[in-house]
């Protein structure tokens, strides 16, 4: 027999976006823009740079109001102040250059938001930063070092140890292989597999890796003239006949992410 | 295509944690319910690792009333049964891959060191200081050499200077900053001229509250005042800036570009306080005289002409020349201090902040200093 923690929660998609606008003075960014992440999938997001993804995820995020439209996690509307806090324990981020705070060791970087949201012992605290530290693939070493001393794929690592720090329900990643070599990305790949497996996590990530969409996006939202055009996983999507979908996929790089992995 | 398995799903509100030790069949069981998750959990594993006297640990584990389990609250249970087996013989599958995850029990993993004695400790703070302020001194020099190595750059070939910086910092720390001046050196004129009013209308001569004004005025004050002011706006904004550059890698971008950084951040901020502490020192002057001009004209009724005319005849100009020689020595000692306080940021916030902090404090101190050491050598000048 097999049983699982009584659901108490509601069966609402983690992310809803619905007819969003977005614009900065005169510039529109989004313009009736609707997106669905499903429980328990990884969503690629894909879109030309400067098209608005980070822009987009800040939205999510609640950082940057909308200007039409409605954005809800869980089903709550982040714009309603009242379950901001349940909401924020429950999701976990990278920002696009780690956003890790400068002053503190990695070890405290990932103890900070247990300290902010839980009244764990100190101890136990200490030994669940370990614990996620190592799972981010970052040696025992490494706790002790403050961000400007790692390299850029470990402060990445050290913003996923401490975005995993209390076991969200969805993370958020921007960007989270670029500036990797391809090694790292791959494990990088991996890391975020293991995680969403062992975690049970949903995973919203922007990306240009087309071997990060191969390999681990359970489908791939694209990004383009202000709206999302698709989403579908990455197979149908590169039988899609809409031009930048085709350029994107259907260029040199994408026909050798495409011969890699089919 | 979503995974098999638990997603921790958007809590409407948490249970507390709570555990039950029952005597049973096999042995002790640990019975658990409520949430074991990092915001239910609270104090809960000190209470149950109090509880557990060693050796005899719960081999067995009940999850009937369980809630929500995570990471922490996994961590917490292999903790207390000194093994993973229970979590995996247990029927509930989100309990089994967490401990996975979570691992055997973890030896102690802060590394404590070895306490050192009373004596080594003593010493070795000392030493440390020592070495400390060697560092700082050998950092001041080094910043000079090269402030005078540039800036005699500059006096060789005068089209290096980038007059753009220099212009925008006149501007920022310069006129921007007249107005706080002229208030502040307004009030330090009225204050001086109450109390030597009031002071010296006891001895019958409260005229002399023209000079008194004038010669604290010109002498100390204008440049003083001007100065500090200076060092609270600018020198905290000069090491603000370059220290924020720093952080940012942008000095770093600047050098392989060929670009000096002194050249292109020490200079032109060194020459805009030496062009403007002077001015604003003057503009102190001014405001200070109106200050006390104003006080002797409601207290005294010591009219306004009259005190200009007893200004001009009494007070000699050599004091407002003394006040405005300080002025550039204050300008160089202000702006070497933010400008060098900026540079030697690292990577890290609290040094940007440690920086800041003694960019001005250590301004207004040699400020202090060296208007000290002027008031010894200029009467030992007889001036
Ligand atoms: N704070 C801002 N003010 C004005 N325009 C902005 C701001 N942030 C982003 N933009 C504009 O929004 C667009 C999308 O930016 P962004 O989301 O960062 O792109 P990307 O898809 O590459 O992440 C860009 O054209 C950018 O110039
Ligand atoms: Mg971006």
């Amino acid at each position: 027999m097999t049983s699982d923690a009584p659901d108490r929660g509601s069966a609402a998609p983690p992310i809803r976006v619905t007819g969003l606008r977005t614009e900065f003075g005169d510039t529109l960014i989004h313009d009736d823009l609707n997106l669905d992440v499903k429980a328990g999938e990884i969503l690629g997001l894909v879109g030309g740079s400067g098209s608005g993804k980070s822009v987009l995820l800040n939205t999510i995020l609640g950082l940057k109001t909308p200007d039409a439209g409605k954005v809800e996690l869980f089903g709550h509307d982040i714009q309603e102040g009242g379950e901001r806090d349940e909401v924020e324990r429950r999701i976990g981020v990278l920002f696009q250059n780690g956003a890790l705070f400068s002053a503190l060791t990695v070890q405290e970087n990932v103890e900070a938001p247990f300290l902010e949201h839980s009244d764990l012992p100190m101890e136990l605290v200490g030994k669940l930063a370990a614990l996620k530290i190592k799972l981010a693939g970052l040696p025992e070493d490494a706790g002790a070092k403050k961000p400007a001393e790692l390299s850029g794929g470990m402060r990445k690592r050290a913003g996923i140890a401490r975005a995993i720090a209390l076991d969200p329900a969805l993370l958020f990643l921007d960007e989270p292989t670029s500036g990797l070599d391809p090694i790292a990305a791959n494990e990088f790949d991996e890391l975020i597999r293991t995680l969403r497996d062992a975690l049970g996590l949903t995973v919203f990530l922007i990306t240009h890796d087309l071997d990060t969409l191969h390999a681990i996006c359970d489908r791939v939202a694209v990004l383009a003239e202000r709206k999302v055009i698709a989403v579908a996983p990455v197979e149908d999507l590169e039988r899609s006949e809409h031009p930048w979908v085709r350029d994107f996929f259907q260029g040199p790089r994408g026909r050798a992410a495409q011969r890699t992995y089919n | 295509m979503s995974v098999p398995g638990h997603n921790p799903p958007f809590e409407v509100g948490v249970e507390s944690a709570r555990y039950e030790l029952r005597q049973s069949g096999e042995g002790l069981c640990l019975a658990i319910g409520g949430d074991w998750t990092a915001f239910g959990l609270g104090n809960l594993p000190t209470e149950i690792m109090r509880s557990l006297t060693e050796g005899s640990r719960p081999k067995a584990l009940d999850v009937q009333s369980l809630g929500h389990v995570d990471s922490a609250g996994a961590l917490a249970l292999v903790e207390a049964l000194g093994s993973t087996a229970p979590l995996e013989a247990s029927d509930r599958q989100d309990l089994r891959r967490l401990a996975d995850l979570v691992g055997a029990p973890s030896e102690a993993r802060q590394v404590t060191e070895p306490a050192a004695s009373a004596i080594n400790t003593f010493f070795a703070r000392i030493g440390r200081q020592v070495e400390r302020f060697i560092g700082q001194i050998w950092a001041v020099m080094d910043f000079q050499g090269r402030l005078v190595v540039a800036l005699g750059r500059h006096l060789r070939n005068p089209k290096r200077l980038r007059l753009t910086p220099l212009f925008s910092v006149m501007e920022q720390a310069g006129i921007n900053a007249i107005p706080i001046v002229m208030m502040m050196c307004f009030f330090i004129g009225a204050i001086v001229a109450l109390v030597g009013a009031n002071l010296l209308s006891t001895f019958g001569v409260s005229a002399f509250t023209v000079e008194l004004v004038g010669v604290a005025i010109l002498r100390e004050f204008g440049a003083v005042i001007a100065a500090i002011l200076f060092a609270g706006r600018s020198a905290s904004a000069f090491a603000a800036e370059i220290g924020a550059m720093r952080m940012n890698q942008e000095v770093d971008a600047m050098k392989v570009m060929g670009v000096d950084e002194f050249d292109a951040l020490v200079v032109p901020r060194v020459l805009a306080a030496l062009l403007m502490v002077p001015i604003l020192t003057f503009c102190g002057d001014i405001g200070g005289i109106l200050g006390g001009l104003l006080v002797s004209w409601a207290t005294m009724d010591i009219s306004p002409v009259f005190f200009l005319e007893r200004t001009v005849d009494t007070v000699s100009l050599t004091h407002f020349w003394i006040g405005l020689v300080k002025a550039p020595f204050f300008a160089l000692v202000i702006a070497a201090a933010g400008c060098g306080k900026g540079l030697a940021v690292s990577g890290d916030t609290e040094s940007l902040g440690k920086g800041v902090t003694s960019a001005v404090v250590q301004s207004i101190f040699l400020i202090i200093m060296f208007d000290a050491i002027f008031a010894v050598i200029f009467m030992e000048l007889d001036l």
